[in-house]
């Protein structure tokens, strides 16, 4: 499914957060985990030397190829463990060539950087119907019989969408559909920012440097985040339930 | 693993579509939802009906969409267990149920190859309950028992 779109609710502490609605597959379909590693690790071969030398032209590509490994990880993490530390090595040497920097706010200041999905506990799921028309040959949804993803006459069949429906519900899940909800942008108050002496005053430079001071080994529960997820919301509930009424 | 099934009652919107078509000899599927798109009324279907009606054209099995008076078929998503088929109208033969059972195991051959660890399946399929109710039999799996469960069914012609 090809469709685009963000929403906005408040996350625990009231605050906006941006979620996707619907995977934008980049191909018309999901990628493989197998297909994302072999395109993160060819790109990784052709950067990582240039990188090292501090050639900070091949910035968009080694970001690219970062979202690739990431992606080739969250979608098969026990076959991809290894890409979890190549992504922090990658990282670490975008950080030192290039640079990262937070975009500052009047508020809070976000960081777009796949490397946040490795640690994150739980991604989303939006429950929504669609209207769509196959792009082979027009017809509405389930019309015809031509498959997502297969090539016919050379041209890649993808389902285009036409109408998006009301959203029917989120999900917060550590098994999500789309690899993609595991991206969120990474918010800091301004205020923690100044009380932590990255930034002196709003609108100040701020860089990240997370790879380079992360370990960069995938833990038990980054490798199994359905369990640690399970964890949560069974803690959560204990201390719901020991709050006295 | 032990294949877990639950029995749900069916919403009163999908209860009304159900009691409105019989189980037929091919594979009627109830949408997952109802909703307004643009002043239409749209009934969604999990992607994976397209494969699974490719596959009975295919085999020469009748598919059937059921849809409420002026809806037209849209595409459905949300997360769950890792693979949920669609919401089938009782599998009233072994056909029908060794197609799905082809479906499945088409799916898990592509994704053995390419992935590790074992994909959770959820079979869901409206049933008459002993007091006439409908009710949403669900069974949920490993893969490989979801396949044998209906590779079962399909044996025993039901």
């Amino acid at each position: 499914m090809a469709a685009e779109g963000t929403i906005q609710r408040p996350d625990e502490t009231g605050r906006p957060m941006t979620m996707v609605l619907i995977d934008a597959s980049r191909h018309g379909r999901e990628p493989p985990a197998d297909e994302l590693r072999k395109r993160g690790l060819e790109g990784l071969g052709e950067i990582l030397p240039r990188l090292a030398d501090g050639d900070s032209s091949v910035e968009l590509a080694a970001r690219s190829c970062l979202r690739d490994l990431v992606d080739a990880f969250l979608a098969d993490r026990e076959a991809n463990r290894d890409l979890f530390s190549l992504a922090h090595t990658l990282g670490g040497l975008i950080s030192a060539t290039a640079e990262c920097f937070w975009q500052p706010g009047e508020e809070v200041y976000s960081l777009n950087c796949p490397v946040y999905a490795l640690h994150r506990p739980f991604a989303h799921s939006i429950a929504v119907t669609v209207t769509t028309t196959c792009s082979i040959c027009g017809a509405g949804a389930f019309r015809c019989l031509h498959l997502p993803g297969n090539f016919y006459e050379g041209e890649l069949c993808v389902n285009e969408v036409t109408g998006i429906g009301p959203v029917g519900h989120i999900a917060l899940t550590a098994k999500p559909d789309f690899i993609y909800t595991w991206h969120q942008p990474l918010e800091q108050p301004v205020e923690d920012l100044i009380k932590r002496q990255i930034i002196k005053r709003p609108g100040d430079k701020a860089t990240c440097t997370h790879c380079l001071e992360c370990g960069g080994e995938p833990t038990a529960d980054d490798l199994d985040p359905v369990t640690r997820f399970e964890r949560m919301v069974e803690e959560g509930l204990a201390r719901e339930q020991e709050r006295p009424a | 693993m032990p294949l877990e099934e639950r029995a749900i009652p069916l919403s009163p919107e999908l209860r009304e579509i159900a009691s409105d078509n019989e189980s037929s000899d091919g594979i009627a599927v109830l949408p997952e939802s109802v909703t307004e798109i643009d002043g239409n009324l749209v009934a969604g279907f999990r992607p994976d009906m397209q494969a699974i009606g490719v596959l009975a054209a295919e085999a020469g099995v009748a598919v059937e969409l059921l849809l409420p008076d002026g809806a037209e078929p849209g595409l459905y998503s949300e997360h769950d267990a890792d693979w949920v088929l669609p919401l089938f109208l009782e599998l009233s033969n072994g056909v029908t149920a060794g197609l799905i059972a082809n479906y499945l195991q088409r799916l898990y051959d592509e994704w053995r190859g390419r992935n590790s660890g074992m994909p959770t399946v959820r079979h869901r399929e409206v049933i008459s309950a002993p007091d006439g109710t409908e009710v949403v039999r669900e069974l949920e799996g490993p893969a490989p028992e979801i396949i044998e469960w209906l590779r079962d069914r399909e044996r025993d012609g039901r």
